[in-house]
């Protein structure tokens, strides 16, 4: 179990750093952060004194040695754009993001697992077809294209929810809607598709022939063993938490890390977009761990290779 | 019991009028309305003199003044130049290198500080604005003529320059000029008071939230008067159709950064106004002489007589983009050239091709798209107006200044603001040796332009100064570095309700004589 826990982490660690590696040098190769802060019209003097201030005239392997040296003193960097430590700046934006994020989530499982499992139970009827053809226009429209829809709809023409912001729960509700809609449609295609092939499984149709009742079959023997492949995606569900609101953080101007991670890439603020890669490579580890252990809980079997492993 | 009820009858109605007179309960009672203005981004600081960008200049306006005030809605254009008392009520010249402001008095900061020549040498000190590393960057490019800021009394403050500096008075009517509180500056230091910022204009910072909320209140010890909104907000609104959706809820007052094409947009909707202003500043292109083929000046005027530059502006601004007589800008006032214009003649910019001996080498145009409003549906246009011409043209997009300005670059995208209303205030601060194009060396043939500029900088007889000016233009356009295309429009949406107009910069003004509301 240690060596599996330290093989996972020695993994995620390299994985990181090369995240962060990767990320340093293409910013900054593909663009001067002095000019990108400053402007085109800035003074060249102007751009100079920026470059100098920043350590952005040194010598590139120098300026990424300097980086990681800071970073093993735990210092993340300043922001050049804020001029404020970076870390701060992406710990500021996570209440708003996680506030937008988790009850997003929660609507992707608690609409997309349901309506998956229901569309499985009855299969081939109105019924499947109509949740898959939901299903399918929920992961198939462009959040941007749902999100000024209903923007147009609740906030233009009925004037019944704000078209933006982050003030009230009010401006919560449209913003979770895009992100759910999505993410539901995609679970209940992955959990409807699972459910069916369980459901043909021989020890399904062996406790029906036994005569356990069609509830018990379903929550006992199908649900767990269909969980595996929806589990997953909801793990990677979780990983993007972070930043995986986008474009949708832009429609409804949400002040969240996603929105935060394009301002910071078109600057090339180095330091903010590392802080957020680490984040985001973090989380996915995190996310990847948890779903390793759920495995082990819902299929005995997983246990019992990875006992005979370790 | 009927002791204690007479007790508290006696005291709740002493105690009412303070309990009636409190700021919440005349917040309560304040009737005006809250100004909200969706904007695409708002600034990391309000430092007034760091954050000199569009994003920032909108907000920082209204809550710092200047010395002197430009009255640019004394012309209808949005563009006036003539200068009026703001915080200094009135000014004199000792000599061609000395100016003595004298304060109004009375003027009142955020913080309840009263305005003093100490402020006023605070804000132009040696060290924050100029000298040798100057803590505000660009401070040098505004006031690196200055050699010392005296304060002579509590309400008189004396300007010396190293040189006859004829735009001073400009100067502090203008950028980077806006009067800080010193007492504050010091106490948080530039970063802190970038958070809180203290000034004298007419609404104050009240809450802050970085990309997503900067809310000010009204100052209604204003020395202006008192505002006539309650407060503003200026909220971040990165994408169009957002802000348009917005406005078009009636959730904003105003929406700013509408492009061209949205016009016909609002103004459909009922109770909304598109209102436009031509900027003080121009679209150009760079042409970069160390690019292949760019090295002949010939090549470079034939790329800028084949420009049908009416037929972009009808094409790509509804017709209301301006184009210049070079430049060469009438809020130039005196200083204006009249008769010049940019000519579009394919036939003439043939015959300069022939006589080059260009044989069609490829000259690629590099635009990056986001960066100015139409850049990249004018470069797709122009590219073919070159071809028509027989040049060899082709577009290439690139994300940002760094990659348009590396190795190879033959056409690259700029844009010049009129900074001052006066040549030294726009061509010669872009073009002349402190300019990019000199800077990088992509402007190399500068003997004559040099000439004439640096003896304009010096001269204060105003035939001479046009004498100066028309060699410097002279220079510039037979050389041709580069070309004006046109003067952009900002528009913004607006409820009819408002009545506001905007500037020719980006400064929103919301001062009392120029925001109201029906």
């Amino acid at each position: 179990m240690i060596r599996f826990f330290a093989s996972k982490l020695l993994r995620a660690f390299a994985t990181i750093l090369f995240v962060v590696t990767f990320a340093f040098l293409v910013l900054r190769v593909s663009g001067d952060p002095a000019l990108l802060i400053m402007g085109a019209e800035a003074p060249p003097d102007a751009i100079a004194a920026f470059r100098a201030a920043w350590g952005l005239d040194e010598p590139l392997w120098r300026q990424y040695l300097s980086y990681f040296a800071a970073i093993a003193n735990g210092d993340l960097g300043y922001s050049m754009r804020d001029r404020r430590p970076a870390l701060g700046l992406v710990l500021d934006r996570l209440p708003d993001t996680l506030r937008l994020m988790l009850p997003a989530l929660a609507v992707k499982i608690l609409i997309g697992v349901p309506a998956g499992i229901y569309a499985a139970l009855h299969r081939d009827t109105w019924i499947d077809r109509t949740t898959m053809a939901f299903s399918v226009l929920g992961y198939s429209v462009p959040n941007f294209v749902l999100g000024l829809m209903l923007v147009l709809l609740f906030a233009v023409n009925l004037r019944w929810l704000p078209s933006g912001g982050a003030e009230t729960w009010l401006h919560t509700i449209l913003p979770i809607v895009v992100l759910g809609t999505a993410g539901a449609g995609i679970l209940a295609r992955f959990t409807r598709s699972t459910m069916l092939e369980i459901l043909g499984q021989p020890y399904i149709r062996t406790a029906t022939a036994k005569g356990v009742p069609w509830f018990r079959v379903v929550s006992w023997h199908a649900l767990p063993n269909a969980a595996i492949p929806t589990v997953t995606v909801i793990g990677f569900m979780i990983g993007s938490l972070i930043a995986g609101a986008v474009v949708t953080e832009s429609v409804f101007s949400w002040p969240g890390i996603g929105r935060q991670l394009v301002v910071a890439v078109a600057n090339r603020d180095v330091a903010v977009v590392q802080v957020i890669l680490l984040f985001v490579a973090g989380s996915m580890v995190v996310s990847n761990l948890a779903v390793d252990f759920l495995y082990g809980w819902l299929d005995p079997r997983v246990r019992t290779t990875r006992g005979k492993e370790g | 019991m009927t002791g204690i009820s007479r007790r508290i009858v006696t005291a709740s109605t002493l105690a009412a009028p303070f309990v009636v007179c409190t700021p919440g309960a005349l917040a309560q009672t304040d009737r005006r309305p809250m100004l909200v203005v969706a904007v695409p981004e708002l600034p990391p600081t309000l430092e007034p003199a760091m954050e000199l960008s569009n994003v920032g200049t909108r907000i920082t306006y209204s809550v710092f003044d200047t010395l002197i005030r430009r009255d640019f809605l004394g012309s209808p254009d949005g563009g006036g130049s003539a200068l009026r008392p703001h915080l200094a009520e009135s000014w004199e010249r000792e000599s061609a290198r000395a100016l003595v402001v004298r304060l109004r008095r009375g003027v009142r900061f955020h913080n309840d500080d009263e305005l003093t020549s100490e402020d006023v040498a605070f804000t132009f000190a040696e060290g924050r604005l100029w000298g040798a590393k100057p803590s505000i960057p660009e401070g040098p490019a505004y006031f690196g003529t200055l050699e010392a800021v005296e304060t002579l009394d509590r309400y008189t403050v004396r300007f010396r320059t190293r040189v006859p500096d004829v735009l001073l008075e400009h100067r502090l009517a203008s950028w980077a000029s806006w009067i800080v509180n010193a007492r504050a500056y010091r106490t948080l230091g530039m970063d802190g008071f970038g958070q809180a910022p203290v000034g004298t204009g007419p609404f104050r910072a009240k809450r802050l939230l970085r990309d997503q909320l900067y809310e000010f209140e009204a100052f209604d010890a204003y020395w202006m008067g008192r505002p006539t909104a309650r407060g503003v907000q200026f909220r971040a609104v990165p994408q169009l159709a957002s802000r348009i959706a917005g406005l078009s809820a009636g959730e904003f007052d105003i929406a700013t950064n509408i492009p061209p094409d949205q016009i016909q947009t609002i103004e459909r909707v009922r109770d909304l106004d598109a209102r436009s202003v031509v900027l003080a500043n121009s679209h150009l292109l760079v042409f970069d002489e160390r690019g292949p083929a760019m090295g002949d000046k010939r090549v470079r005027k034939a790329l800028s007589l084949a420009i049908d530059r009416k037929l972009l502006v009808d094409g790509l601004w509804l017709g209301r983009a301006v184009v210049p007589p070079s430049h060469n800008y009438p809020e130039f006032g005196d200083m204006f050239l009249p008769g010049r214009k940019l000519a579009y003649d394919p036939d003439r910019a043939r015959q300069l091709l022939r006589e080059a001996g260009y044989r069609g080498e490829p000259i690629v145009y590099r635009a990056a798209p986001n960066y100015y409003t139409r850049s990249l549906d004018a470069g797709q246009v122009l590219v073919e107006m070159w071809k028509a011409v027989g040049i060899n043209a082709s577009l290439q997009v690139v994300e940002n200044f760094s990659q348009m300005q590396g190795p190879g670059q033959q056409v690259g995208q700029w844009s010049n603001s009129t900074r001052f209303p006066d040549p030294l205030g726009a061509l010669w601060v872009s073009w002349g040796p402190a300019g990019g194009p000199q800077r990088r060396k992509e402007w190399t043939s500068v003997a004559g332009f040099n000439d004439a500029g640096r003896a304009l900088e010096s001269e204060t007889d105003p035939a001479r100064r046009r004498a100066l000016f028309t060699r410097m233009l002279d220079a510039w356009e037979d050389e041709c570095p580069g070309t004006i295309l046109y003067q952009p429009l900002e528009t913004y949406g607006v409820k009819k309700r408002v009545s506001w107009r905007p500037y020719s910069f980006y400064f929103m003004d919301l001062r009392p004589d120029n925001l109201s509301f029906a």
